[in-house]
């Protein structure tokens, strides 16, 4: 799913959280990664039909990694994240986007690392 | 004589002549149904009938909603205003096979399909827009 990939990452480079994060990473960060950072991936895809279309039905994840004392500073992460793509038309090539719905979110601190997991539903029809 | 095998659900589409019901996802023929008529009278143990008219029965396609503006969408409206016999539906088991149910034009007089539900169409905040149509057969459809 590379253009959904190229999609996410477009729309995030054209949101206010991308002065917000030190960097947006695919699937996995860098040992060495600068908080405050982030990662999406993609959880599943799921496909579907019908005799006449064929769509993606896919779970996206992003992290959201914090290491301030308090959580003030993950928490606005998680409204920037939120206006970015809630219920956003991702333009993304070779598919027409159904639906960009968020699923979840769960805050956690682990080892004085704060992490917001949110994950969307993405529903997207294939050209 | 070879083996047969079923065809995946995937391979079907609806037309109406050369126009696609696009989004559909499901067709379900109920069958045609032979009226039997009683031939009993006082003194008979038991009933016994004999064949009588066969009736047609429901088709129901139902799918995605892909918006009135669609080609196969606009036609199901036509041909519900109008009323018009429908003679060259198809549904489709499998369209690499080329292998369909279409009103059998032998039967005197020559089957055919009338539109009797259109726009019934459903939409959820958590899903896509469905509709959902029905034809009535008159007559029988016959596997191409």
């Amino acid at each position: 799913m590379t253009d959904l990939f190229v999609a996410i990452y477009t729309r995030y480079l054209d949101t206010a959280l991308a002065s917000s994060l030190t960097a947006l990473h695919n699937t996995l960060a860098p040992e060495d990664a600068v908080f405050p950072y982030g990662v999406f991936s993609l959880i599943s895809d799921v496909p579907d039909w019908t005799f006449s279309e064929n769509l993606e039905n896919c779970l996206v994840q992003f992290n959201l990694f914090s290491n301030t004392v308090d959580a003030t500073e993950i928490c606005a992460l998680f409204t920037l994240l939120k206006t970015a793509f809630d219920f956003f038309d991702l333009t993304i090539a070779n598919y027409e986007t159904v639906s960009l719905t968020r699923a979840n979110s769960i805050l956690t601190r682990v080892e004085r690392v704060w992490q917001y997991n949110v994950t969307y539903r993405i529903l997207l029809g294939k050209n | 004589m070879a083996k047969l095998y079923p065809k995946a659900g995937y391979k079907g589409k609806v037309l109406i002549g050369a126009v696609e019901i696009a989004g559909s996802a499901t067709w379900s023929y109920g069958g045609s149904v032979r009226t039997m008529l009683p031939t009993d009278e006082f003194g008979d143990e038991i009933v016994t009938d004999i064949p009588g008219q066969i009736t047609g029965g429901e088709i129901t396609v139902t799918g995605n909603y892909l918006m009135s503006q669609d080609a196969g969408q606009q036609l199901l409206k036509t041909r519900f205003d109008s009323g018009d016999q429908i003679k060259d539906l198809k549904l489709y088991i499998s369209e690499t096979d080329v292998i369909y149910l279409t009103p059998d034009n032998t039967t005197i007089p020559a089957s055919y399909v009338t539109v009797t539900n259109y726009d019934n169409v459903a939409h959820d905040k958590s899903g896509v827009g469905t509709f959902t149509c029905t034809f009535k057969v008159s007559g029988k459809l016959l596997p191409v």
